[in-house]
């Protein structure tokens, strides 16, 4: 349903590459995902994928 | 969840904590990631029912809004994100090896009851459940031990539907002296059976247990079940709390043994059967202290107060089940009638249910 078209998407995994079609809306993506899960912030880096395990298995999401 | 089971692994050094999580085993976790796992749990699960109460755990366990905030963020990121996955069909990478690209589906995720809509159902007071009950012993002629198996046995279904399986689970049920507590020891017997590990706690001494479910405490000692009576202190750390101390009769602020075991559950996942304890269902007022039930079974129909605003956190995800009501008992009340249970014996109740307008 998707393809690369961007080489911004090039090494990205498959749920970022996947709208390469709307190349500003991947980058802003990207840029959300880096701020959220690697910036600084009081929770841990381990809390913060506790937080995406328990969302994702809850919505029987297995990506 | 593949790919971020193996970036907690990674990050805390536990291989085994994705599963953990996953699966719903948070005794396994320590109490900061326990609490933000239940709050990324109710967000995702019933957004609409969130409230400032759900915040309380976070802050018990010194998160202050900074971190608050972070939270909500990677919650509803993952939610965003996993639409995507979902919306596009979005395979794992190749370089996953082919166990890890199999689809499977997680404990926490399992919604295998079937969904009826809130408005097809009617609202009943505590008045009319108190009337079908006692048409069922005394026009019907099914008793309240056989009313109590059926409810018991569902509860012990819906518990095993949310720890992905009873078999080795850590459950602690909470028993009052009342028909309420009966249910609950059925279905500790019934989770026993199913290969839990199941303790009680009673929210009264036996002896002031009713008749139907003194027997049913009976039968469970005879089965060997571990018995707690008064100070919460030596309780375990449970993947379960079933909270069976108080039924829809309840009036007023719980006290003494039960407000005690109903300060124990703050923070543990936990399921009620028929109504959370502490909530007055003639009112719908959450009395302090109060159950916050991750899901409730209730029973025959859903009761009104089950929907009031300040009742639905405290309700969480509502589950209906069978207590084999016959139609003639609804119409002899003057309740409209039409099975919700065509599907099987337990349901879902929509989640708008809090929304609905009265029937």
């Amino acid at each position: 349903m998707w393809v690369r078209t961007d080489p911004a998407a090039a090494g990205q995994a498959n749920i970022i590459a996947s709208h390469s079609l709307n190349r500003e809306a991947m980058l802003a993506h990207v840029r959300l995902y880096r701020t959220i899960m690697y910036g600084d912030s009081p929770l841990s880096r381990a809390e913060r994928e506790a937080i995406a395990v328990t969302v994702s298995a809850a919505n029987d999401c297995h990506y | 969840m593949v790919q971020h089971g193996e970036s907690l692994a990674r990050e805390s050094g536990d291989a085994s904590l994705a599963e953990a999580v996953a699966s719903g085993a948070w005794h396994e976790l320590d109490e900061r990631m326990h609490a933000l796992c239940g709050y990324a749990l109710t967000l995702t699960r019933t957004p609409a029912a969130v409230s400032e109460a759900d915040l309380t755990p976070l802050r018990a366990v010194g998160f202050d809004d900074r971190a608050i905030v972070d939270a909500n963020q990677v919650v509803a990121y993952f939610n965003y994100v996993n639409r995507i996955a979902d919306g596009l069909g979005i395979e794992l990478e190749d370089s996953w090896p082919a166990d890890q690209r199999a689809e499977r589906h997680y404990a926490l995720g399992r919604r295998e009851f079937p969904v009826v809509p809130a408005g097809d159902l009617t609202w009943i007071s505590v008045e009319q459940m108190r009337e079908v009950d006692r048409l069922m012993i005394e026009e019907i002629g099914i008793s309240l031990e056989q009313m109590m198996e059926n409810a018991g046995r569902a509860l012990a279904s819906a518990a095993a539907r949310m720890l992905g399986g009873a078999a080795g689970r850590r459950i602690v049920v909470l028993a009052g002296p009342g028909g309420n507590g009966g249910g609950g020891l059925v279905a500790a017997r019934h989770l026993l059976l199913a290969g839990a590990d199941v303790e009680l706690a009673l929210g009264a001494p036996p002896e002031r247990f009713a008749e139907t479910p003194r027997r049913q405490l009976e039968i469970v000692r005879v089965l060997g079940m571990p018995e707690h009576v008064g100070p919460t202190g030596d309780l375990r750390d449970p993947d379960l709390v079933v909270d069976a101390l108080l039924g829809y009769s309840q009036n007023g602020a719980p006290h003494g043994d039960i407000a005690r075991l109903i300060r124990w559950t703050v923070g543990r996942r936990t399921l009620s059967l028929d109504v959370p304890s502490g909530l007055e269902l003639s009112t719908g007022t959450l009395r302090e202290p109060h159950v916050v039930a991750d899901e409730t079974v209730t029973l025959a129909l859903p009761k009104q107060g089950l929907r009031e605003p300040a009742a639905t956190a405290a309700v969480g995800r509502l589950l209906l089940a069978d207590i084999s009501v016959p139609p003639i008992v609804y119409e002899r009340i003057g309740i409209p009638y039409r099975t919700p249970f065509g599907a099987g014996p337990l349901v879902e109740i929509a989640a708008r249910a809090a929304h609905a307008p009265i029937d």
